[in-house]
């Protein structure tokens, strides 16, 4: 479902991704993990087509994203680390201006977004302007917005920043069910226990490079183990 | 002192770091501003050069009337810099997250004050002061100025000058905004917007430029004698008239009087300041604090206009995705107070033109005057337009912002994107302008072969100016910026107007000889060849800038986000 060949990133010689190379398969729940300037966001970014490769290639569902990048992000639900929205709209209109970009059907996308505010708990604020939102509140949005067109993989940048403890719980049971039902995660974090609690298998990235990768097992059950895995891969 | 030493430090840093950029991207951007700057300077260097010569060897109007001239040119760029910064000094002094940040560390407020509206005068009236000083020595050509004299009326007249209509701003701003939390935004700018229109237009009326240009004219033309405009009133107790006061004095070498000029100047900068200092020692925090509680209880109540058919709910009978992005640009739009603010400001601007317009009356000229006034107007009328598509359309990228996040990453090709910002765009800015030349020419009692000209040109000048502004505003993009005006008023945006301006020029500089040979064309002569030709022309200009425009704009839009 994702497969990433070799891809490359520059900027002024500096290589923020270096050659990593990975694939996911469909119904997967991926945790992409690295500690800080890893070059985890420079590759969701190409990912997304919002960077473009020095070199290498991105495929969601087996479509080159820099060769059809609207084909590409038709399959795409993404949340990025700093969701931004439309100060001057408000939760209600930014997720129906996206249901309009990624043309749904009109009932339908009333339909979703209706599921979405009751689903995420926002029908106390989703007529508001989102210049009056907190940072829990833009993620619940966005997270409400990368769902909405019912997309095949959902790439998500931290997506537990700024949550409060039930918002948290909310999400990862929304997460949860759709990897069951086929949906395809990809998803960066640094809560290694929200991973340890998701994810079917991880990668672990540092300067650019894929260090380290393992797939579920019965030890990620031990209290940290996978926090000192991370720690001694990293050093 | 140590104020202006520290922000002079900080921008001469900063301007060496801009400077020595070998960056690609920088590069182009300093050479390309290098170019154009240059180009415009010179312009303005020989057309003050030329004007005054004209005025005074040609039409002989004399020196008293020649400065009251100045003396008005003067008011307009007092005003206009004046307005500058007082458009700019709202997001330089009260929304700025720099100025949130230094609230936050043990600095007097003073400090902050003085520092930031230092900052705004160097952000708001640079450009427009460097045409001055361009001016200033295409004036001081045709005296012969030595070069202690440009040094002296820089820095005892000129710079005062600038700083005066800069601080005053500030002053004014601060003021509103103590006032605007006693007795609300709306209510204020309803007295203080009618109140600075009246000013203007009494001065308009009282100093008479109109009369002054008819006068100039009819000598040139030897219809009055030559000493006929020295009985004009003049109005020396404005700023504006003091420098040209203090320039008469100098080129006629009365030194008492010019020293009276630039010491009332300075006298005038000292109190200014001095009441600036003030003001920000004892009310700028409560300003700041006025402002930030102004702009949440905005927040609050919305006082959103609803349009049910604008609604995003509402299906409309195109695609979605157009709609959408049509929607959000709308909403966004009129729910920003600074963006419909503007746009009534630009309408009454043009209202205001068209009304001005009515005075002229050359019916006696020469085909080549007749040609020159009407070129004239359409040049003006070009300015007001691309003052217009600099003010909404350069910053219309800019304004995708952080939120771009979603657009990018949704399923909507970006040149799309790119063409629906650009028809947007060139439709909301070709009706203004269209209506300009159909409604203005006519007034003029022009020939209806000019009108059909001036509409064609009109036609060509919004597709290049709309191209070059979205395209530049593309290439100069800076997506984190929310403020539409800061965008507009930035380094790019200058580079882009000064673009605009010699495309206005190219453009009337083609329209030269078609409009001088209708103008002298017998009654009931074919003039269709002119038209063809004229028309061809402009529009083949237009398309042109069109077509490199829009080309660096949609490679600037895939750029990296």
């Amino acid at each position: 479902m994702i497969a990433l060949e070799h891809v490359v990133k520059s900027y002024n010689g500096f290589a923020a991704v270096n050659d990593i190379s990975l694939t996911v398969a469909r119904g997967q729940f991926f945790g992409f993990l690295g500690p800080n300037g890893a070059g985890k966001t420079t590759t969701i970014k190409m990912m997304t087509g919002l960077l473009r490769p020095t070199s290498g290639v991105c495929r969601i569902n087996t479509i080159d994203v820099q060769a059809d990048p609207v084909g590409a992000k038709r399959c795409i639900g993404y949340v990025p680390d700093q969701p931004y929205l439309y100060d001057r709209l408000t939760g209600r209109e930014f997720l129906l201006f996206l249901g309009g970009l990624f043309r749904l059907d009109r009932a339908l996308l009333l339909a979703r977004m209706e599921e979405y505010v009751a689903l995420f708990e926002m029908a106390a604020f989703i007529d508001k302007p989102a210049e009056e939102y907190s940072q829990g509140m833009r993620q619940r949005v966005a997270l409400a917005g990368s769902l909405i067109h019912d997309p095949q993989v959902l790439i998500i940048d931290e997506p537990l920043l700024g949550l409060d403890p039930r918002s948290t719980w909310l999400v990862k049971a929304t997460l949860k069910k759709k990897t069951r039902e086929g949906l395809t995660v990809f998803m960066s974090t640094h809560l290694l226990r929200v991973v340890e609690e998701l994810c079917d298998r991880i990668v672990i990235v540092k300067d650019g490079r894929i260090i380290y990768e393992e797939a579920q097992n019965d030890s990620w059950s031990d209290f940290g183990r996978l926090e000192k895995t991370f720690l001694e891969v990293t050093r | 002192m140590a104020d202006v030493i520290t922000v002079l430090n900080a921008k001469a840093a900063m301007l060496l770091k801009g400077v020595t950029d070998r960056r690609l991207h920088a590069l182009g951007k300093n050479i390309s501003s290098l170019v154009i700057v240059g180009a415009v300077v010179l312009g303005t260097f020989y057309l003050i050069r030329v004007f005054s010569s004209y005025l005074l060897y040609q039409a002989h109007i004399g020196l008293e009337p020649l400065h009251h001239f100045v003396s008005l040119c003067l008011f307009a760029f007092f005003f206009t810099v004046h307005t500058a910064g007082l458009v700019v000094a709202y997001a330089t002094l009260y929304t700025a997250d720099e100025v949130s940040f230094l609230m936050g560390l043990p600095i007097a407020q003073g400090r902050v004050f003085r520092i930031r509206m230092i900052e705004n005068i160097l952000a708001s009236s640079a450009t427009l002061s460097l045409l001055g000083l361009a001016g200033l020595l295409g004036y001081g050509s045709v005296f012969r100025l030595g070069w202690l004299d440009y040094v002296l009326t820089m820095f005892i007249v000129f710079v005062p000058f600038v700083l005066i209509a800069g601080i005053l701003a500030v002053i004014v701003l601060t003021i509103l905004i103590l006032l605007a939390s006693r007795f609300g935004t709306g209510r204020l700018l309803l007295v203080v917007l009618p109140l600075y229109a009246a000013g203007t237009l009494w001065y308009m009326r009282a100093t008479d430029p109109m009369g002054l240009m008819r006068q100039a004219m009819d000598m040139a033309s030897g219809k009055t004698p030559a000493s006929g405009a020295s009985a004009l009133f003049s109005y020396w107790w404005l700023p504006n008239g003091w420098v040209a006061g203090f320039l008469q004095a100098l080129v006629s070498r009365e030194t008492a009087s010019a020293v009276g000029y630039a010491g009332l100047m300075l006298l005038l900068l000292a109190v200014v300041f001095a009441a600036a200092t003030a003001l920000g020692n004892r009310w700028y925090y409560r300003a700041w604090l006025a402002a930030t509680e102004l702009r949440m209880r905005r927040g609050r109540n919305r006082g959103w206009i609803r349009l049910r058919w604008m609604e995003f709910g509402r299906p409309w009978p195109i695609r979605p995705h157009v709609e959408a992005v049509l929607k959000r640009d709308f909403w966004l739009f009129f729910r920003d107070p600074v963006q419909r603010l503007h746009a009534v400001i630009m309408t009454i601007l043009m209202i205001a033109m068209i009304f001005s317009l009515r005075t002229l009356d050359f019916p006696l000229m020469k085909p080549t005057s007749r040609a020159l006034v009407f070129l004239a107007v359409f040049l003006f009328q070009g300015f007001l337009v691309s003052s217009l598509v600099l003010r909404f359309v350069f910053p219309a990228v800019s304004l995708e912002g952080r939120a771009f996040w979603a657009v990018r990453s949704a399923p909507i090709s970006l040149r799309r994107l790119y063409w629906l910002k650009f028809i947007l765009s060139f439709i909301a800015m070709l009706m203004p302008a269209e209506i300009l030349v159909f409604v203005s020419m006519p007034l003029l009692r022009g020939p209806f072969e000019v009108t059909v000209l001036a509409a064609i040109a009109m036609g060509a000048a919004v597709l290049a100016l709309v191209s070059l502004n979205l395209g530049a505003g593309a290439y100069f993009a800076t997506l984190s910026e929310q403020n539409p005006v800061k965008v507009a008023s930035s380094q790019g945006a200058s580079v882009t107007f000064l673009g605009s301006l010699i495309v206005l020029l190219v453009l009337a500089g083609l329209l030269a000889i078609p409009f001088t040979r209708i103008f002298g064309a017998p009654p009931g002569s074919s003039l269709s060849a002119l038209l063809w030709l004229g028309g061809g022309a402009t529009l083949c200009f237009g398309g042109g800038i069109a077509l490199l425009s829009n080309g660096l704009g949609m490679r600037s839009l895939q750029r990296d986000f």
